[in-house]
């Protein structure tokens, strides 16, 4: 028998499969990267692609760790209830962007470097944290009101 | 514009993801919160593209054209399997020795700057992140200057304005240069940066030429591209007199030494190669090359040659007959003293320009010429032959001088001279631990000219005061011990070393030899005597303030260059460390600075006699001999000196 969709069990499922699929692509990402320097592609590795190395490893890491995010927030969603939303319901969209904003951000800055300065791509990055921690504060606070 | 398609993309589908996750069926799904977010990212972001809009293309320059072939492929692929060589590159002279002059290139201060010559004026203003220069139009005074005109036709030449396009140098000074009229030919901005000093001052004052010399038309499309830029082709078309400048890289960056790198390249980018790898015969690794071959490297550009094909050269330069590892014959003739009774002349200039009467080079950074006329060279068999690399190390060093570990020290010679490590003093007859035993300090003394200095003669010989007296290149005795005579100098080799007893003129006998060139030599003679005046181990070795009195004469000096050095010297002089001179002055203010000085040594003198050394000129009450000294400065050697570096 299964439990009826509460706006929880939504927002959980929907979560957990935006952090296990997120990851698959990052740490996949991560494989790409080792794959880079084991081959020595000088797009990712020459001396003039500095900022390209690092914007995609941070791509690489903030991926993975926001996708880990999305677990712990579908685990915290029905640690604080079962039944009614206890968290805003902005507060999903806003990490959910923000798990695809961050890292695109990053890889898209390094992909368009301009000497050592990421492309526009990165601006992506700001927006992608503001949402972050919009989301973050209103997880937060609702961890505090139970 | 892809760029920009591809982030709104991401932007937008994020914000689709916002206000889509937003809902969930059965919640509030706080719709006015989640729009107020949507609203701003979007907003955010195109504050954002409006604020980091992409630059336009950027303007056309007249840098020469970076061209990446023939097997090249630039500095840039090296790091990422080589890190460490790649740093230590990096922080070296050689890499900046050539710079685009955007960014951090240029040395001097970004401020608007006023600097006259020849009663024309310089402006020069910051614009962006370089320099632009009013100036006299270069291509106008290269074009008077090669007619032979006077400087006083330099006054009609119209004014321009130029763009600093390009550095050369990092370490001494910094030159800076301007587009020229054809193509992307580059002209020499006539004033150049020191570094040490911080000021501005010409050019022609801080190389070694008569002070009437006109104002050379430097271009670096013509000479300097061979050396400062990896692979570099002058490429002028001489139908239509244009250049079309190219290299690999600006500077001397990996491949001037390694030659090119792409075969390399290409086979290590699979992992299993570069793990099973012991050497690549792909590339070039100077450390596995015979001692010869190593020195060729560097003396593909630390030498005085000729191309063998010079209308090949101007097209290509040597890059289609030379890269690091291939003889140096192939594509050039090193230039040795005995060319100068060569039918066709080799060089424009006089072969005494470049050599000493004993063929030993007397032109800074001209060093395999002196490299391959030592013993240690010549004779030398496998291991145990002298080369660049027996010395330098451009991985394992500072910058400054590129020794390689523990060769500033006996260390250098011990290696193959065992036995005199046994018992250095025995063989220097000076104390163990003295710059008097120090190898390099008796047979690579300083005599070779260059920035402003002495530097050491990299060939390496045994003082030899026949060869001093016959030829006037100092000895290495002479140039520490500045007080004592040439003959001193060979009763001390006749009766350590057994040399022969020399026959010498009266001067030889009773003046002291650095004196002697400090006074009566010839121009290049002059800057090498005040600057050994200014090394601490000849201060030591000579005693007391005398020097002062006689490097002051030379604040006169005709030679803006010798100017500069004996004021460098008069400074670390006892008594004078405040002491300021402008070399570049007026004659006027030259000559008040001088008798400035020479009022302090009175007063110094007045205090205590700072010598009563007949060899010095100073009599039993130390006093000058002034009729002595004069005598002396009459006799001085006023033929032209030109060192070309």
């Amino acid at each position: 028998m299964t439990e009826p969709d509460t706006p929880v069990r939504v927002l959980e499922r929907r979560h957990l499969a935006i952090g296990w699929w997120g990851l698959l692509v990052f740490l996949s990402l991560g494989v790409v990267l080792e794959a880079l320097h084991g081959f020595k592609v000088g797009f990712y590795l020459d001396a003039g692609n500095d900022a390209r190395r690092l914007t995609w490893r941070l791509a690489h890491a903030h991926g993975t760790l926001l996708s880990l995010l999305n677990v712990a927030f579908a685990l915290t969603l029905r640690r604080l209830s079962r039944d009614a939303l206890p968290v805003p319901a902005w507060s999903s969209g806003a990490l959910a962007a923000a798990t695809l904003l961050i890292p695109a951000g990053f890889l898209l800055g390094g992909m368009f470097v301009r000497g050592g300065d990421p492309g526009i791509g990165v601006l992506l990055v700001p927006i992608g944290a503001a949402l972050l921690f919009s989301g973050v504060w209103a997880v937060a606070r609702a961890t505090r009101s139970r | 514009m892809a760029e920009v398609c591809v982030t709104v993309a991401a932007l937008v589908v994020a914000l689709a993801a916002l206000i889509r996750f937003g809902r969930v069926p059965g919640a509030d799904g706080g719709g006015r919160t989640r729009w107020v977010l949507a609203v701003a990212s979007a907003y955010a972001a195109l504050v954002g593209f409006v604020l980091v809009r992409p630059n336009a293309e950027p303007e056309a320059r007249a840098l020469p054209r970076i061209v990446v072939r023939d097997g090249y492929v630039s500095s840039s692929a090296c790091r990422s399997c080589h890190p460490a060589e790649y740093a230590s590159w990096h922080r070296s002279f050689h890499r900046t020795m050539t710079q685009d002059a955007r960014g951090s290139a240029i040395a001097a201060p970004r401020r608007p700057t006023r600097l006259e010559l020849d009663g024309r004026g310089y402006e020069l203003s910051p614009e962006g992140g370089a320099f632009e220069a009013r100036m006299p139009d270069p291509d106008a005074v290269a074009r008077l200057a090669i007619a032979g005109a006077a400087r006083a036709a330099m006054s009609d030449v119209p004014e321009v304005t130029r763009p600093i396009v390009m550095v050369t140098g990092s370490h001494h000074y910094q030159a800076y240069w301007v587009p020229g009229a054809r193509g992307n030919e580059l002209r020499l901005f006539p004033f150049v940066y020191l570094l040490g000093e911080r000021r501005w001052v010409p050019r022609r004052d801080v190389f070694l030429q008569p002070p009437d010399a006109p104002q050379a038309p430097v271009r670096w499309n013509s000479n300097c591209v061979q050396c400062h830029a990896v692979a570099g082709r002058p490429k002028l078309d001489a139908a239509r007199d244009v250049f079309a400048t190219e290299g690999v890289e600006l500077g001397i960056a990996c491949e001037a030494c390694h030659g090119p790198g792409g075969a390399h390249v290409a086979r290590m980018h699979d992992p299993l190669t570069r793990y099973r790898s012991d050497g690549d015969p792909a590339i070039v690794n100077p450390a596995r090359l015979d001692p010869a071959k190593q020195s060729e490297i560097c003396g593909q550009c630390h030498a005085y040659f000729v191309p063998l094909h010079e209308d090949e050269w101007w097209s290509d330069g040597f890059a289609t007959r030379h890269r690091a590892g291939v003889p140096l014959d192939r594509s050039r003739r090193l230039l040795g003293y005995a060319d100068r009774f060569d039918a066709t002349p080799l060089v424009e200039t006089s072969f005494d320009n470049i050599f000493w009467a004993d063929g030993t080079v007397r032109i800074g950074g001209r060093d395999y010429n002196g490299l391959v006329e030592s013993p240690c060279y010549r004779f030398g068999k496998g291991t145990h032959r002298l080369s660049c690399l027996s010395c330098h190390s451009v991985h394992r060093s500072e910058p400054d001088d590129q020794l390689a570990p523990g060769k500033d020290s006996n260390a250098a010679c011990t290696g193959c001279h065992a036995p005199i490590a046994r018992d250095v003093a025995a063989h220097t007859h000076h104390a163990p631990a003295s710059s008097g035993s120090l190898c390099y300090g008796c047979h690579m003394p300083y005599t070779t000219y260059a920035l402003l200095k002495g530097i050491r003669a990299h060939r390496v010989t045994s003082p030899d005061v026949e060869e001093s007296a016959r030829t006037g290149r100092p000895n290495a005795c002479n140039l520490c011990h500045l007080d004592k005579t040439l003959a001193w100098t060979g009763e001390r080799l006749h009766a350590w070393y057994g040399l022969g007893p020399v026959p010498l003129s009266e001067r030889d006998r009773r003046v002291s030899s650095a004196l002697l060139a400090l006074l009566a030599g010839d121009a290049a003679q002059r800057a090498i005597a005040a600057y050994a005046m200014g090394l601490p181990q000849a201060q030591r070795a000579s005693g007391g303030s005398w020097p002062a009195r006689y490097l002051l004469e030379l604040l006169d000096d005709p030679y803006a260059a010798v100017r500069a050095v004996a004021a460098r010297s008069l400074v670390r002089q006892p008594g004078y460390g405040d002491f300021t001179f402008d070399f570049t002055a007026d004659a006027d203010v030259r000559r008040a600075r001088r008798q400035a000085g020479l009022r302090r040594f009175s007063a110094l003198v007045a205090r205590r006699p700072v010598s009563t050394d007949a060899a010095l000129l100073f009599d039993d009450r130390g006093g000058v001999m002034l009729s002595r000294l004069e005598e002396l400065m009459a006799a001085r050697d006023d033929r032209p000196v030109v060192l070309s570096e």
